[in-house]
């Protein structure tokens, strides 16, 4: 990646800000997991390179930040200069405390989003929670007076705002959603959406039970993983835009045949195709439960099966079907770790 | 009693999504659920930043500061990253290269619009991340055409 990192000492002024910080990025917005393996490095960028802001390790579960951007800006509470790039700073530690609270995969999840465009949401909602939340976390960590300025451009952000502006409503409000999605698992971040399609557009006609609430998720989610979440297209003032209102057909279109479907009293679920039928898979017929993202459990085998098998898709469903390799990362699983235990890995 | 700070902060959320909704939403209302949340315990700390945050609901929201030609550039660099083509390695290279482009443009403006124009290669940098080592195997691979 370029650039070499050291290790913030645990004993210095920099280190204890940042725990401090985390801390209150958890409070703020408790989560079941916590993967921040307690090593804080310094990204140092070399001449001529790009600088970076920061990132969350998975697999060492280190978190780095970077000695130019970043960690100058953690100097606590104290009178003095408070400008946007103070702000940045604070608003990168939130993205990756953002990161590190949560799982992101669920392999073990029918309803996981698997694809790029997950990647893309993930990230994006990431950075929607760092802009959400700023002030809370930056009043409470004692920065009253830095700031941080909503992004006036297409891109992540400005796609993820109106997302969840689009399927957020009287009965799941945007503070709900964002409540719900920073615990995780990023893989559900789409279920998560389709949660608050169907609790504020369909609240009368989906049954209330989770085999057809599931079903009637899983087919609204192709209608949100656009191609171009992570990508999108050149021509700033349109895209953003663009991206909106094609989302904003498919989900209206999805909405009427789940309506359609349902108010012909069809006694079985709606006939979605599940976005991650490899869940099935690694959730053998032996009376293995699955938890779903409400932390409720059921039997994995039986409804899933039913709505996957040899029943046409939803129409205009993407039928994605990663080959989900051994090597896949996360087990799905939550993990606590301690942020003071050292560098203890549960990733392989 | 100790204050619930994920409570409040939901709470808040909620009042701020209510205030931007409906502008005829009474703020004093508002607040008031908001202070009923606070012990009277409550540490002086979390008293103080409670506070603040209370008391802001009723404060209009900043205006959005006028962005120069620069930012617009930035913007434009930032979005075509991301419709970058080719494999997952041709896209790496793009969105360093345009790191690299935005970074270059945040050293010519000025000092607040900056930090923001560096800002937009954050999204780009995880994205890096992400494609260089993804949770789960994704389309396209590296060295070859996606």
């Amino acid at each position: 990646m370029g650039g070499s990192d050291s290790i913030v000492s645990p004993g210095s002024a920099t280190y204890r800000e940042f725990v401090r910080l985390y801390a209150v990025a958890s409070r703020i917005a408790p989560t079941p997991v916590d993967r921040w393996s307690g090593v804080l490095r310094a990204l140092h960028t070399p001449p001529g390179e790009p600088e970076r802001w920061g990132a969350f390790d998975p697999r060492s579960g280190d978190i780095s930040l970077s000695a130019e951007l970043v960690l100058p800006h953690l100097t606590g509470p104290a009178p003095g200069v408070a400008g946007p790039a103070q702000g940045q700073a604070l608003a990168t530690v939130l993205h990756e405390a953002t990161h590190a609270r949560m799982e992101t995969d669920a392999p073990h999840e029918p309803n996981a989003v698997r694809t790029n465009e997950s990647l893309g949401l993930i990230e994006a909602f990431a950075e929607y929670r760092a802009v959400q939340q700023f002030e809370t976390f930056a009043v409470a960590a004692g920065y009253p007076d830095v700031y941080l300025t909503t992004p006036q451009y297409p891109g992540w952000y400005a796609a993820m705002d109106d997302l969840v502006r689009q399927v957020s409503g009287p009965v799941k409000s945007r503070a709900a959603f964002l409540d719900e999605a920073i615990r995780g698992p990023g893989a559900m971040h789409f279920d998560q959406l389709a949660d608050s399609v169907v609790k504020n557009r369909l609240t009368h006609d989906v049954p209330a039970g989770e085999k057809d609430q599931r079903a009637a998720r899983a087919a609204l989610i192709p209608a949100m993983a656009h191609r171009l979440w992570p990508s999108l297209r050149a021509r700033p003032a349109e895209s953003g835009l663009m991206v909106a209102n094609e989302i904003r057909q498919h989900l209206d279109a999805q909405v009427d045949k789940i309506r359609h479907y349902y108010r012909g009293s069809p006694g079985q679920p709606y006939p979605a195709e599940a976005p991650n039928p490899t869940a099935i898979q690694l959730s053998p017929d032996n009376g293995l439960a699955m938890s779903d993202p409400k932390g409720r459990t059921e039997p994995a085998a039986g409804v899933d099966l039913r709505f996957l098998s040899g029943q046409a898709p939803a129409s205009g469903a993407t039928a994605r079907r990663p080959s989900l390799g051994q090597g896949a990362r996360g087990s799905g699983g939550p993990v606590r770790r301690d942020p003071h235990r050292g560098t203890d890995r549960d990733r392989s | 009693m100790p204050l619930d700070a994920h409570e409040f902060t939901l709470a808040l959320a909620h009042a701020k999504e209510h205030l931007e909704q409906d502008p005829t939403v009474d703020v004093a209302a508002e607040q008031d659920r908001l202070r009923a949340l606070v012990p009277a315990d409550a540490s002086e700390d979390d008293k103080r930043w409670t506070t603040i945050l209370i008391d802001r609901l009723a404060e209009p929201p900043p205006a959005p500061p006028q962005r120069s030609a620069l930012y617009d550039q930035a913007a434009e660099i930032h979005a075509a990253a991301f419709a970058a083509e080719g494999s997952i390695d041709e896209q790496i290279a793009t969105a360093r290269e345009a790191r690299r482009r935005i970074f270059a443009l945040a050293e010519q403006a000025d000092e607040d619009e900056a930090a923001d124009i560096r800002a937009m290669t954050r999204p780009l940098e995880h994205w890096e991340n992400e494609l260089r080592d993804p949770p789960w195997p994704i389309e396209g691979s590296r060295g070859q055409g996606s």
